[in-house]
């Protein structure tokens, strides 16, 4: 927006007549042809001008003057135009004299300002003298708080009035109770009242925000005014709060209906499926983007414009089911001098707190150890020389204590020994860092009368917290349009990206607390892993290779590097055939290819553990089957996506009536390939492998191993190369009437090849249909203090596409590994009733603006119904399938957008701009065609009628029995062990809610103060249930959640706690039982200060002629946020479907520099 | 040049407008369209499980615990717990009722018997293809089903009866679904109604099929029709069909490997590395007819009574497929052990059929089941029998057969075939955990519940009786 009004400027003062024909200055003229008491300003008393010119109009005049003096004329083009030539020749003449000679001539008068020199109509108006009672100062500003010299202030009715300064400061003398009139170009007219003296503030309203400005729907460009669906458009400066180099992180909060998971996943207006896609379409300048990460450079955004609705989004048929957001990148600006801009961000992240993971610590695990020890001896009894299961530090002092080779005493001294040490700081200081994250932006943007350009280029680099991920990405874009001639004009877009990651694949925290990394020597201590300790040394001791384990030790011997190089490039050509009429043929090619090359090193554990697993032992020999050598993996993914589309837009506009339409069709083609291969004995540098002896026993039948028993070895190269095809012709039209009544519709076809090949299943029409009532143009509406009021109607059909089934039978082609034999293993049964699946959506909305558009509030009301969701089905599983992909439920979500935004606080110097986001969603499955509902449905998440299609389920808590066992209880209350579950009905659970937010939205607050900023993001979750984090199978988890150290443990203990006594053959049903108790499940409300940032603008200070703009900023993210749940945990942290928690979310602290030329 | 704009538009929209382009085929996937694709359904379904789709998998669980032939250790802290859970197998040693809801047995069999009746739905209207005979496939499938329904039928349903007056033709066997069609449910058809189906497939197979052994033993041939239909009748109590198709598929494939030949391959590992001479996986195996895959199997120890009809000095199936874990000695069934039919059992149904028929051979069943001693026993200790009293013979017989099919599927269903005649009638027992568990001749446990959450979805299915 600023840079907006600052081309204006430079339009205006600067580049003279072209600017002059385009906009429209009436206004502007007017108030300098009716001003009085200007005194003629002195410098043009000093100027000279020297002219030899015939028969010249008065622009050449005009140009020469501009020439020879620092001036710029400004004059409306008709009065010009009407002006008779001239014919002059003076030699250094006096230019005030000069100019009453030329103009009077031609009726025409002047004015000066500065160095300006306005033209204007020689008739004089009358003064009214009027008399000024009060004094009223103040200062005019537009949307983003700039200065409007130039303003001019007119008391109503009169043609008194004054005009602002270059600082937007004016100062009038007027009667009370006079209206003042300001005007600029380019904005909205507006009047205030004046009663008594005042400083006031007057925000000029951009004209754009009511009829201008566009909604972008990747095809076309509807104008705000006559856009009947619903959508949000997400400005750059909105989206730059949030410091990231992905747009998912910049869109959470601030548009409304639209959620982002804690996988990072967003979903629009909730869930309208149960298996499919719930990620909306992203279209990046016109093209959709098919890849999770978009490699778009959020510095080069221009817009970013959610569709929400039917009527906004069905044009992209049926992959729009789930909304479509759609990105225009920047272009260079025609007639625009270059400018060259950088950017730069660096982040910094805080420390990852290992113990906010909320293991258990080094005494608690040892103490469970010791329980378990107890309670079951097998799990010592099974330490020894026959035994190659592995076995913890712990359970080693256990065994020696069994076998009498310590005391009593030795042992407690060796349990406190190793109890005394927790590792959470050794890990924290040898694996863990603060992140960095630098990136930086340059863009040379700019434009001659015929062609722009906007070239940029981002690098970005980040060293992640966990040290050995480390990130570098560059990326580059380049826009360009070009006139060819008065009606061709070609655009060509090309986006270039590279990134390269090493990845650390360990997971340090998985380490027992009592296990140290190094000595006081600082050497590395070896950690028991993977077979058992006693084992290992045996096999030593028989010369088997080292196969000793440290973390440290071998994080830098795998190397695990991913490199992915992403080019797209677009050409759109467009024809005008004749007035209103326009061709657009438009192409573009995306091609992505990642690389993932894995490799262990030949000393790393991993290929020493596989090198000696296939090592056997007799009679004294050695058997080594594995080549010496790293090993390496490397998996390649292709993916080549292209668009072809040509449209006909047709525009006319007679009187009040205009009508504009489109049609066009489209192909569309996406193809995917993958490789995955691995090579044994691998030499890095020789880039040579060895080749497996006896490979095909090792890997199908097995052979001998260090245990003697036979080891295989998974091998499994593979490939897989997958195209979907898509063809599309599509229609829109969208009639309007004095921009009061605006009706849209649309309809598309698609056929595409992913549902086989009948036609039944192939085509699948969508349709859209939208009304708008700008009810503040209609001349019965009279509400001083509404400005802006329009009501919108929408209702249409999308669909959703799901991949993953068919209505025939799908097999994939493989070979047998034992036999040879080429196979065809099933995928998908034949279901013949299987059908697309449907959305259809209504949206009622309203916007408005109150109190000079101080106050904007727009809400939406949708209902979307989902016919024929996708579900699997639990089976009867005689049919041959346990479950089936089957069109099983229908589904509906209604809720409200609201968005309220306004401007409390718009002062002289102080600016507060606040908007609230309130998005409200309403779940419920309405039909499931499922048979009888079963627990094993409920349990397995199946679609339940009348239920949210992501409804949390809970077992009600029936408390611990004498022996520490949990129990659960029925519908009727009895009380039932945790394994006797399998007799329940669906009645004997409980549902406890939903896993996605009710209610959800962001508070968002700017401040402005004499060239400080500050910004303030708020985000929030409301109305919606978590599963608290799982404490897993003990018995097997390395590291059992808190939780845990609260369970029974001796008689007495059920009456303090639930948690039941440690199960030590964990079953999944015990499990289950405790993760999918009701105490498990918590209220996830979450209200998160996701971002603040302060920035100066450093213009204000630094008095360098070329600079534009000079900005710093530093902002702070995820600095604090208060949740519903007991534990205080972050529940965006949770992931999983039984629960894990990730730990404390870093805080992020950036400061960014902004700098333009 | 206005032309030429005009000529480039229409060019524009044609060129675009091709309905073509969505017909394509996508790689590395197939909707069947020829007779070849439906061989490599059934070439996969036989034998493999790649992606955990295994389609013809005789996948029943911990089968083996079920007969008190065999038992597992006694102390529950032994490490063999700790790769078997002890849970699961304590209730097949006490033939207590599963607590799960599903049943993998039901669900395997019928999973196999969609892909087979898939087959047999389009085998007759695809498109003849270049390597597989549309016929061949046809018979494979039929055998394949076959096989399914017998387990199916043995698992859940009573034993056949072929005694006048039997309950067969009323008693509930399992529901015969012989269409791929997922959206139809169907109630139990009676025991006699199934093996008629089985007869029928086999019969029509027999017909159909024209490879005698497929050098794939998990492909049906002819010789693996004959046997199946051998063992169908002997569970029939028809022993001269038996004894005919035993025969007949003798005469196709008979070898057995002579154990005398066969030697570890790291001795101080025992059988778990491996053995000279004894081909795995199945499929590969040398004295092996029919193969089916089976992916869960327990090794065991041998009961009491199965050891104390076992010479275990000089019987090499004992002295060879074994080793030593933890102290104690577990049968071992290499990586791939058949639960589908070895030649070893065909010789065995030859000679039991060969003395039960309406006309007695008894040479005959003596030469067969000396053929299977004389490779199994120990060459300096072997010694033919002679014996010609009929019951006598006949116990030798059994207890021979009991030797071995202990690696294959077989003996709990030949345990319940015996019952039904008091003289071969025989009252599982045997220890764990300290109690003696006994399953009597005629329980109601022997047969299996139907699956609970098939009782959850078909409301025709009727539940076995406790």
């Amino acid at each position: 927006m600023k840079k907006n009004y600052t081309n204006l400027f430079r339009l205006y003062w600067r580049q003279k007549k072209e600017c002059m024909r385009i906009i429209n200055v009436t206004l502007f003229l007017l108030f300098f042809s009716l001003l009085t008491g200007w005194s003629m300003p002195a410098f043009s008393q000093d100027m000279k001008v020297s002219l030899n010119l015939k028969n010249a109009s008065l622009q050449q005049v005009f140009a020469e003057i501009e020439k020879q003096n620092d001036v710029v004329f400004i004059y409306k083009q008709e009065l010009i135009d009407k002006a008779n030539k001239v014919s002059i020749v003076c030699e250094k003449a006096n230019l005030n004299e000069i100019l009453k000679s030329i103009l009077a001539k031609s009726q025409l008068n002047y004015i000066v300002k500065g160095r300006q020199i306005v033209i204007t109509a020689a008739t004089p108006v009358a003064q009214v003298e009027i008399p000024s009672d009060i004094k009223i100062t103040g200062k005019v500003t537009d949307g983003d708080n700039n200065p409007l010299p130039g303003t001019a202030i007119l008391i109503k009715g009169t043609h008194k009035g004054t005009m602002a300064d270059v600082n937007g400061q004016f100062s009038i003398e007027v009667p009370k109770n006079t209206i003042l009139v300001f005007s600029f170009l380019g904005m909205k007219t507006k009047e205030i009242v004046c009663q008594s003296q005042a400083n006031i503030s007057v925000m000029m309203e951009d004209q754009a925000k009511e009829i201008g400005g566009v909604m972008v729907t990747g095809y076309q460009a509807i104008e705000k005014g006559r856009a009947t669906g619903s959508y949000e458009v997400v400005s750059s400066k909105q989206a730059s709060m949030v410091v990231s180099n992905d747009i998912v992180d910049k869109l959470e909060g601030i548009v409304p209906g639209l959620m982002v998971n804690s996988n990072g996943d967003m979903m629009i207006r909730g869930q309208a499926t149960i298996y499919s896609q719930t990620k909306p379409l992203v279209v990046v300048d016109g093209f959709p983007m098919e890849y999770d990460t978009y490699n778009i450079n959020p510095n080069d955004i221009e817009q970013i414009t959610v569709l929400k609705d039917a009527a906004s989004a069905s044009i992209w048929g049926v992959r729009a089911a789930n909304g479509v957001i759609v990105i225009t990148t920047k272009k260079g600006k025609k007639n625009e001098k270059t400018t060259v801009s950088y950017s730069g961000n660096v982040k910094i992240g805080s420390k990852f707190d290992v113990s906010s993971l909320g293991y258990l610590n080094s005494e608690q695990q040892i103490e469970w150890e010791r329980e378990k020890f107890a309670n079951y001896p097998s799990s010592i009894n099974n330490i020894g020389p026959t035994s190659y299961s592995y076995y913890s530090e712990a359970a080693w002092i256990e065994y020696q204590y069994k076998k009498g080779l310590l005391s009593s005493t030795e042992r407690e001294a060796a349990f406190t020994q190793l109890g005394s040490y927790d590792n959470d700081n050794e890990i924290e200081k040898y694996f863990y860092r603060n992140s960095l994250m630098q990136i930086h932006n340059i863009v040379i943007a700019g434009g001659s009368e015929t062609l722009t350009n906007y070239f940029s280029m981002n690098y970005e680099n980040t060293l992640g917290d966990l040290i050995g991920n480390d990130r570098n990405s560059l990326g580059v874009q380049l826009n360009n349009t070009f006139d060819l001639s008065k009606r061709l004009k070609l655009s060509t877009g090309f986006r270039a990206n590279y990134s390269g990651r090493d990845t650390y694949s360990g997971t340090p925290t998985q380490m027992l607390p009592y296990i140290r990394i190094k000595d006081g020597n600082g050497d590395y201590i070896n950690e028991y892993n993977g077979t058992s300790q006693l084992q290992k040394d045996n096999m030593d001791a028989k010369g088997y290779s080292d196969w000793n384990y440290n973390r440290l030790q071998d994080r830098p011997l795998t190397d695990n590097k991913t490199t992915s190089h992403n080019v797209a490039a677009n050409v759109q050509l467009d024809f005008d055939i004749i007035k209103g009429l326009r061709f657009t043929t438009t192409g573009a090619y995306i091609i992505d290819h990642s690389k993932q090359e894995l490799l262990y090193g030949k000393n790393s554990y991993y290929v020493r553990n596989m090198f000696n697993r296939f090592t056997s032992y007799a009679n004294g020999i050695l058997t080594n089957n594995f080549p010496e050598g790293a090993i390496k993996n490397i998996t390649q993914n292709n993916s080549t996506s292209y668009t072809f589309r040509n449209t006909l837009n047709y525009n006319f506009n007679k009187d009040l009536f205009s009508l504009s339409a489109m049609a066009g069709t489209e192909i569309f083609a996406i193809r995917a390939k993958t490789e995955t291969d691995t090579f044994y004995g691998y030499d890095p540098q020789g880039m040579s492998y060895n080749p497996i002896l006896n490979f095909y026993d090792m890997v199908n039948t097995g052979i001998a191993g260090y245990s003697g028993a036979k080891e295989k070895l998974s091998y499994s190269p593979s490939q897989s190369d997958t195209e979907d095809r898509y063809f599309s012709t599509f229609f829109t039209a969208s009639a309007s009437y004095d921009n009061r009544y605006t009706f849209f519709g649309s309809i598309r076809y698609d056929k595409t090849n992913l549902y086989g090949r009948s036609s039944k299943y192939r085509d699948q029409p969508t349709w859209s249909a939208g009304l708008k009532w700008n009810i503040f143009k209609e001349s019965f509406f009279h509400a001083s203090k509404i400005d802006q009021l329009a009501l919108k109607l929408s209702y249409g059909l999308s669909g959703n596409v799901n991949k993953s089934t068919s209505p025939y039978l799908i097999a994939a082609n493989a070979r047998d590994s034992y036999l040879s034999l080429p196979v065809l293993i099933i995928r998908n049964p034949a279901n013949d009733k299987l059908s697309w699946e449907k959305v259809y959506t209504f949206n009622a909305g309203i916007e408005s603006g109150l109190f000079d558009n101080r106050l904007n509030i727009s809400a939406d009301y949708y209902i979307r119904n989902t016919h024929d969701a996708l579900g699997t089905l639990v089976m009867d599983p005689t049919t041959g399938w346990s479950s089936v992909m089957k069109n099983t439920a229908s589904l509906k979500n209604t809720g409200l957008d609201l968005s309220i935004s306004g401007r409390p606080v718009w002062g002289k110097n102080l600016n507060w701009t606040s908007t609230v986001t309130f998005s409200y969603n309403y779940n419920e499955v309405t039909e499931v065609n499922a048979g009888e509902e079963t627990v094993a449905m409920v349990t397995s998440g199946n679609p339940l009628k009348g239920k949210p299609v992501d409804y949390v389920y809970a077992y009600r808590n029936g408390g611990l029995s004498s022996d520490g066992k949990l129990q659960v209880l029925d519908a009727a209350g009895d009380i039932h062990l945790y394994n006797q579950v399998g007799g329940f009905v669906p009645e004997d659970l409980l549902i406890m809610g939903r896993r996605s937010p009710k209610y959800f939205g962001a508070w968002t607050n700017m401040f402005s103060y004499k060239g400080f900023e500050l910004d303030i993001l708020i985000s929030y979750k409301l109305g919606y249930m978590i599963r608290m984090p799982s404490i897993g199978n003990a018995d097997t988890d390395r590291r059992p959640y808190k939780t845990f150290n609260e369970r029974w443990r001796r008689a007495g203990d059920e009456e303090k706690t639930w948690i039941p006594a440690a199960n030590y053959q964990v079953t999944g049903q015990y499990i289950d039982a405790i993760n999918a108790n009701e105490k498990m499940t918590e209220k996830g409300d979450l209200i998160k200060l996701k971002s603040i940032g302060l920035s100066y603008d450093f213009k204000r200070i630094v008095n360098i002629k070329s600079l534009s703009a000079l900005n710093l900023k530093f902002s702070v993210e995820n600095p604090w946020f208060w949740t519903a749940n007991s534990q205080g945990i972050d529940p965006d942290r949770l992931s999983g479907s039984s629960i894990t928690f990730a730990g404390d979310m870093p805080a992020y602290y950036t400061f960014t520099l902004n700098i333009k030329f | 040049m206005k032309k030429i704009y005009f000529a480039f538009i229409a060019l524009c929209f044609i060129t675009t407008s091709c309905n073509d382009f969505v017909d394509i085929i996508p790689k590395g996937n197939t909707i069947p369209t020829t007779v070849d694709d439906l061989a490599k359904m059934l070439n996969f379904g036989t034998y493999t499980s790649i992606g955990g789709f295994s389609t013809l998998n005789y996948n029943v669980d911990y089968f083996e615990v079920y007969t008190d032939d065999f038992t597992l250790p006694q102390d529950p802290g032994h490490p063999y717990y700790s790769m078997n859970s002890i849970a699961i197998l304590a209730n097949a040693m006490k033939w207590s009722d599963s607590e799960d809801a599903g049943d993998g047995n039901w669900t395997g069999l019928y999973k196999s018997n969609y892909l087979v009746n898939y087959v047999l739905d389009n085998i007759d209207n695809v498109e003849q293809g270049v390597a597989y005979e549309r016929d061949e496939i046809k018979g494979r499938a039929l055998v394949h089903r076959a096989m399914n329904y017998f387990i199916l039928v043995n698992l859940y349903g009573k034993q056949y009866n072929a005694t006048a007056g039997s309950t067969s033709s009323t008693d509930l066997g399992v529901p015969l679904v012989l269409e791929s069609d997922i959206n139809k449910q169907y109630p139990r058809a009676t025991v006699a109604s199934v093996y008629e189906q089985v007869l029928a497939d086999l019969t029509e197979a027999i017909s159909l099929l024209k490879i005698d052994a497929p050098k794939e033993k998990s492909i049906p041939g002819l010789a693996s029709a004959y046997a199946l239909r051998a063992r169908v009748y002997l569970w029939m109590q028809n022993y001269d069909q038996a004894y005919n198709d035993a025969v007949s598929a003798l005469a196709k494939l008979s070898q057995l490997i002579d154990y005398n030949t066969c030697s570890y391959t790291l001795p101080s590992y025992g059988a778990a590395a491996g053995i000279n001479g004894y081909n795995t996986p199945a499929a590969l195996n040398q004295e092996v007819m029919y193969a089916r895959y089976k992916t869960a199997t327990t090794p065991c120890l041998y009961g009491e009574k199965l050891l104390a009809i076992t010479d275990t000095d000089n019987d090499l199936r004992y002295t060879l497929f074994r080793y030593i874990y933890g102290g104690i000695t577990l049968m071992v069934y290499g990586y791939h052990y058949n639960s589908g039919i070895n030649t070893s059992e065909v010789w065995l149904t030859k000679a039991e059929a060969a003395l039960r028929k309406s006309s007695p051979n008894i040479s005959d069943a003596l030469a067969a089941l000396n053929y299977v001693r004389k490779n199994r026993i120990k060459t300096s200790a072997y010694q033919p029998v002679t014996e010609t009293n009929p019951t006598a013979l006949l116990t030798q017989i059994l207890n021979e057969r009991r030797r071995e099919i202990r690696m294959n599927d077989l003996a709990f269903f030949d345990h319940k075939r015996l019952n039904i005649n008091p003289t071969t009638a025989r009252t599982m027992s045997r220890m764990f955990l300290g109690e003696e568990y006994t399953l009597p001749v005629g329980d109601k446990r022997w047969q299996f519940l139907i699956p609970r959450e098939v009782m959850q979805f078909n409301p025709q299915m009727v539940q076995n009786e406790r």
